[in-house]
């Protein structure tokens, strides 16, 4: 189902998300993915992010499917030319996979192999108007294709970025270039997913609020240095380092992140919590689904 | 260094002219006369060409090396007090196009597609700020290159990751291209340009046709002789 089929059904979609293994070994990566699907709607697999040389996206969506689950391909623009990332686009669709995230991608030099050559033959724009045209039955250089996909593109966008225009500015051209749903980067502040929400009720496109789990001050701390596009207001890190209980503290953020966003938007993607059950609790927390 | 460069088609060049009347055509005298670009007989026809479309050409300023800030400065100041045009038509490769468009606050407009080096080392003292990708996108984007400005050389926007200005990248060394872009176009009210259809590249323009690489090799060999 797509991420805009899911909203007109439920009104609010639940996402979260499933890094694939550094090697062949997928045992874990189910066992996360299994008990999340148990408490929201659809599971992103992220590729090579923070350039980091994994496992692709494609396989453990296609393991995703077979399970039931259903997968949101992320596929970024780093380490494949046009021609791989339409070809990687007609593969997700014969393998049933309908909703794909389109993404620049992370800078090699962030990740584990910074001597490799990044591509940016296309980048997310691109991606998502080469996502249109295979939707349409042509590929990016007008040749017909022996059947269409019909596939439902997002993309990323960040609200904390300053100054916020060109930010919003991009969004607007990802709108026009096909993009249907929006996932952003971490959000603290509520306040800041407006100008972005009116943007996307306006062009009829979907938003969905990125919420980040904080478990430690280090971790927050870690997250404001180095995750490309976090911002973690001081208070909050104030308030972790004086918890108790941290983690416990970091699901009573989120949730009432959740609880707020509720009011502005069409859903939520929860980042860094698929280990020790915490979407589950989380959600719980929030009060909009049930522990399986 | 000795960019080798081509005129754009000219409908090209007249479809990015629109909304202006009258242009200063400025050309680049360097690198053995941009490759026959600047010769005042093609840039008469240059002009010929733009006022049959009703779009007058003030002036033909030629600048010895348009990569050179100081003598671009000298001129273009010279140029800038009669006040006469609305935007600068730069004859150039995309370093002198660049350099005219960070010392003058008028629209500035690249006439060429700037293909590769060529072999001289010599003039500009300048950081990269060409990628000799024979496809000029300088007028979408305030006269600045994405891809030699920003570190993912991104044509469509910025990435989510600039802080304060600063590339997410290398935070300490640069500055977000697509900020520099986006503040550039700001002051020239022409944000719209930053919500154009997707730019896409076609990178078989970046290798030099025939007919230049041997007009390259002429050059070098009337050098050698020289020496």
């Amino acid at each position: 189902m797509t991420i805009t089929e899911i909203v007109n059904q439920k009104g609010f979609v639940v996402t979260s998300e499933l890094t694939p293994p550094k090697g062949v070994n997928c045992g874990d990566a189910l066992k996360v993915a299994e008990s999340m699907s148990q408490v929201v709607d659809a599971i992103n697999v992220t590729d090579g992010q923070m350039a980091i040389m994994r496992m692709g996206s494609l396989t453990l969506c296609h393991l995703l499917m077979d399970r039931g689950i259903e997968p949101v391909f992320q596929l970024t623009c780093r380490d494949r030319n046009r021609i791989a990332l339409q070809s990687e686009l007609l593969n997700a669709f014969v393998l049933g996979i309908r909703n794909v995230l389109c993404l620049t991608g992370d800078h090699v030099t962030l990740g584990d192999h910074p001597d490799a050559k990044q591509v940016f033959d296309l980048d997310s724009v691109s991606l998502l108007w080469a996502v249109q045209k295979l939707n349409e039955g042509f590929d990016i250089r007008e040749n017909t294709l022996k059947g269409a996909t019909d596939l439902c593109p997002g993309a990323v966008i960040n609200p904390n970025a300053l100054p916020i225009e060109p930010q919003l500015l991009k969004m607007k051209r990802k709108i026009q270039a096909g993009a249907r749903f929006f996932q952003t980067q971490a959000v603290f502040e509520i306040s800041k997913l407006e100008p972005f929400a009116r943007m996307a009720q306006d062009m009829n496109a979907l938003l969905l609020m990125g919420v980040l789990v904080l478990r430690t001050p280090d971790m927050t701390r870690f997250a404001t240095e180095h995750i490309s596009g976090v911002h973690v207001p001081e208070k909050l890190i104030a308030k972790l380092t004086s918890s108790k209980d941290p983690v416990k503290s970091g699901i009573e953020i989120a949730a009432r992140l959740i609880n707020e966003a509720k009011e502005v938007c069409d859903g939520v993607h929860i980042m860094n919590a698929g280990k020790e059950g915490l979407v589950q609790q989380i959600l719980n927390e929030a009060g909009i689904r049930q522990p399986a | 260094m000795m960019l080798m460069c081509r005129l754009k088609p000219l409908d090209e060049i007249f479809s990015q002219l629109q909304g202006f009347r009258s242009f200063l055509l400025l050309a680049c005298n360097g690198c053995e006369e941009s490759f026959g670009n600047a010769e005042p007989e093609r840039l008469r026809y240059l002009k010929a060409e733009m006022e049959k479309k009703g779009v007058s050409v003030t002036d033909i300023l030629t600048v010895d090396f348009l990569c050179e800030h100081l003598l671009v400065k000298h001129w273009l100041g010279n140029a800038e007090c009669k006040r006469d045009f609305d935007a600068i038509l730069v004859v150039s490769c995309g370093i002198g196009t660049q350099v005219v468009s960070k010392e003058s606050h008028y629209p500035i407009y690249p006439a060429c597609d700037t293909i590769t080096m060529g072999g001289r080392i010599g003039q500009a003292w300048a950081k990269e700020s060409c990628k000799e990708c024979g496809q000029c996108i300088l007028s979408f984007t305030g006269g600045i290159c994405p891809l030699t400005a920003c570190s993912k050389g991104l044509l469509n926007g910025p990435c989510g990751g600039s802080k304060d200005g600063r590339c997410e990248v290398f935070p300490q060394t640069r500055e977000c291209g697509w900020h520099l872009i986006y503040e550039r176009l700001k002051v020239a009210g022409r944000k719209d340009l930053l919500l154009g259809p997707p730019l896409v590249k076609d990178f078989s323009l970046g290798e030099p046709p025939e007919d230049l690489v041997s007009l390259r090799n002429q050059i070098l060999e009337k050098g050698s002789e020289t020496l």
